[in-house]
């Protein structure tokens, strides 16, 4: 499925949905109130804030970033995002990018906590990418069992899941390596731990941090148990030739929207004013 | 999915500048910076100027043909024999325009000064450069302005004096050369008209101005020379008519008297007759025979029959009459072959004119010809004795000084603002060109509308550039790494100008 076939897609639900066709059910609303929480405990580990400062993930203490233009604009990914997957009724959402260091894992811990501040879905963090460890790094922490352990059959899914002491965010990740990500990835444990998720949480938002499109096959080995694929391109660091060769790759998957990191896209005069409002909302707190 | 390739806009281009604004805005001030210390750093050159007009001459042209000339031509004239090496060594005798120049010789420094001269025509009053001017600008060029002032006013005293000394030059060399060309031609004059005056008496009669007077006097003869042969003919029929008279006339009355012939015809008859009758001795034989011998001897010894005196007065009127017309005769035959003569000559005259009058033609032309080249001389030697006069009083077309040379106050190079400008546009230039070049050779996704080009859809969202603390301290690094260069370059360029205009 194209871009354009999803976009179409969404484009005959929308219409659907203005003339009264499509049953108001079939979209998960958000429950009034927020979403149910989890019942279950996980172990909880604390991140550590100059990590988190030091690779820009907008946990509510960091302060070091120009913070209300990028909250603004990680709510405005974020509410394309959610729009899409309830409009297509899609849980599970892949974060890749054409090659490394164009912020794919940055992206996906944002968007998480992005989505866990909207306190309407429980969110579900899982750093696939077994080659390039990011999340946890990113965090500054190391989970209590690593998610390799898990695909490695040593440990079971519930096991490998932990918070961070953020209300409906759940990650699962890890700071090992394997050089056979690969084959782990295709063994149908993930669809195991998708179901783990599923019978855990209600109506979760799965995201996967998966590895760069052009560097693994991970990719290609995970995309088909995902609903959708969030590309992150780079301003001045993807090329485009890889974007084109990845656009080529990513023409049989659903593709849930591509976004512009590191834009250098004009602000509007309404994320400053809303950015000097954060501060002293920030400052008084 | 792929867009058509899209024509980059405005917009597109401003987007550019916006994104690489760091290229222009690091290299315009470095390169302006760089213009305004080259610009004080230069040392500085004075320019000192004079303005010399060549003044027409006081006295119109009209009334004295002065040796004038173009303006430019007489400025050159005298450039050349001002700015040669040696009038300049003499200058730099006089005024050393390189002091700080210890190892340079004369010579060399003369150079300089000739190299660092330069003259342009100007309009006299704003003196504007101009392509067609009586008006001069000499400029020269030197470091030090009292220095520059000073060379300025020998270099303009040298025109003065050597236009002065080539004017006169100019003025006596024409007087002399239309002197000894006077004197050549009107030798060959001399020489002309007396090679004329051979030739006329050698060919009068030829000459063309005889030629009609000749035909006159040749139709004149010929008629003269037929009515005279009529006439011959009229008198010698009357002669013949005279002479038959005249015969047939006896010159004496007694018709026998002088008859000698008859006598001794009649006698021999006689003779004959006794002599067959009678013997030779016999007496009248031997009378007869001395009779005879007598009258033979008669005849012999007076031949004339006018022995016998004509007693006829008949005869002796025809004959008188006759005697007349034969020297009327003879009279005639002399004016008619006088006559003659004359036809002769002129006709004569007449074949040889067409050869004669080519020539003479020839002759009278060169006299002509020298004869106004002589009198051309003449005015023109006049015209040049007089502006020889005016030259010596000071009256000719002259070079006057009309600007005389100042002491700059402000040096005539470096064009600083010029420098500066041309910084700061080569500036902007480089910094665009740069930010350009930057973003031509980039293979990287930029911006959304980029993006939207290569998959066919648009983004979903746009997050920026996220600065951590980090990111923010080596910002803050280089930009106040930049702003410390910058800081510096300005205190040292800020030292050059203050330097420079102290």
């Amino acid at each position: 499925m194209t871009i354009q076939d999803a976009l179409e897609k969404a484009k005959r639900q929308r219409q659907a949905l203005q003339r009264g066709g499509l049953h108001l059910t079939e979209i998960p609303r958000p429950e009034p109130g927020g979403s149910r929480p989890i019942e279950r405990e996980f172990p909880r580990v604390d991140y550590d804030l100059d990590a988190c400062e030091a690779a820009r993930i907008l946990v509510p203490e960091n302060t070091s970033l120009d913070v209300g233009s990028a909250l603004a604009a990680y709510r405005m990914l974020r509410t394309r995002v959610l729009h899409r997957m309830r409009a297509n009724r899609w849980t599970t959402l892949a974060i890749t990018s054409p090659g490394p260091g164009e912020g794919k894992s940055v992206t996906a811990l944002n968007l998480a906590l992005s989505i866990a501040r909207e306190k309407n879905n429980n969110v579900f963090l899982i750093d696939l990418d077994m080659n390039n460890p990011s999340v946890c790094r990113y965090l500054g922490i190391e989970p209590p069992r690593g998610i390799v352990r898990f695909f490695t059959g040593e440990v079971e899914a519930e096991d490998v899941l932990f918070t961070i002491g953020i209300d409906r965010l759940v990650l699962a990740g890890g700071v090992e390596t394997t050089a056979f990500s690969s084959e782990l990835l295709a063994s149908g444990r993930l669809e195991l731990l998708l179901d783990t998720i599923r019978r855990i949480a209600h109506q979760p938002l799965v995201l996967l941090d998966l590895p760069p499109v052009l560097s693994t096959d991970d990719f290609l080995v995970t995309a088909p148990r995902v609903d959708a694929t969030l590309l992150v391109i780079a301003e001045g660091r993807t090329r485009r030739d890889g974007l084109q060769r990845t656009l080529d790759l990513l023409s049989g998957f659903t593709l849930a929207g591509v976004m512009l990191n590191r834009s250098h896209e004009r602000v509007t005069d309404y994320y400053s004013r809303h950015y000097a409002y954060y501060r002293q909302s920030s400052a008084s707190s | 999915m792929e867009s058509e390739p899209r024509l980059p806009t405005l917009s597109d281009r401003l987007e550019v500048l916006r994104r690489r604004w760091p290229y222009p805005a690091l290299i315009m001030p470095a390169c302006l910076l760089i213009a305004i210390f080259i610009a004080f750093v230069l040392p500085p050159i004075y320019r000192s100027s004079a303005t010399i007009i060549l003044e027409p001459s006081a006295v119109p042209k009209e009334f004295v043909q002065t040796a004038t000339s173009y303006a430019d031509q007489q400025f050159e004239l005298v450039q050349r024999r001002v700015m040669t090496t040696d009038s300049l060594v003499e200058l730099v005798r006089k005024i050393d325009p390189y002091p700080h120049l210890r190892g340079a010789s004369e010579r060399e420094k003369a150079r300089m000064v000739s190299s660092a001269t330069s003259i342009e025509r100007v309009d006299p009053v704003t003196l504007e450069t101009l392509a067609q001017s009586n008006a001069f600008s000499i400029h020269y060029h030197n470091p030090d302005p009292k220095l520059a002032t000073a060379v300025m006013e020998q270099i303009v005293a040298l025109f003065l004096d050597y236009n002065r000394r080539t004017r006169r030059e100019l003025a006596s060399g024409t007087y002399r050369f239309l002197l000894s060309e006077s004197r050549k031609l009107s030798e060959s004059i001399r020489e002309m008209e007396a090679r004329l005056a051979e030739f006329k008496a050698k060919y009068g009669d030829a000459l063309p101005e005889a030629q009609t007077r000749n035909l006159a006097a040749l139709d004149a003869a010929r008629q003269e020379y037929d009515a005279l042969q009529a006439q011959i003919r009229l008198v010698e029929q009357r002669e013949e008519l005279l002479r038959l008279q005249l015969s047939e006339v006896p010159p004496t009355l007694v018709a026998a008297v002088s008859d000698q012939r008859l006598q001794l015809a009649q006698l021999r008859a006689e003779l004959a007759e006794a002599e067959k009758r009678y013997t030779p001795e016999h007496p009248d034989v031997r009378r007869l025979r001395r009779a005879i011998q007598t009258l033979i001897e008669e005849s012999r010894n007076n031949p004339d029959r006018s022995t016998v005196k004509p007693d006829n007065p008949e005869y002796l009127r025809i004959s008188t009459e006759l005697d007349a017309v034969r020297r009327e005769l003879s009279a005639l035959r002399a004016r008619a072959a006088r006559a003659q003569q004359q036809i002769d000559r002129y006709s004569r005259s007449l074949e040889l004119a067409p050869n004669v009058e080519r020539e003479y033609a020839q002759l009278a032309r060169d006299y002509e010809i020298a004869q106004a080249q002589f009198r051309d001389i003449q005015n023109r030697l006049k015209e040049a004795d007089l502006a020889q006069a005016l030259v010596e009083e000071e009256q000719g077309e002259r070079f006057t000084l009309i600007r005389p040379p100042s002491t700059p106050t402000e040096p005539y190079s470096p064009n600083r603002l010029g420098i500066i400008l041309l910084g700061l546009l080569l500036g902007a230039a480089l910094g665009i060109g740069a930010a350009m070049l930057v973003e031509m050779s980039d293979p990287t996704v930029r911006g959304a509308r980029d993006l939207q080009e290569l998959t066919g859809t648009s983004m979903i969202a746009a997050v920026p550039v996220l600065l951590n603390r980090e990111d923010q301290r080596l910002r803050r690094f280089r930009w106040g790494s930049i702003a410390v260069i910058y800081g510096l370059a300005i205190i040292i360029v800020s030292a050059a100008v203050v330097g420079a205009s102290a």
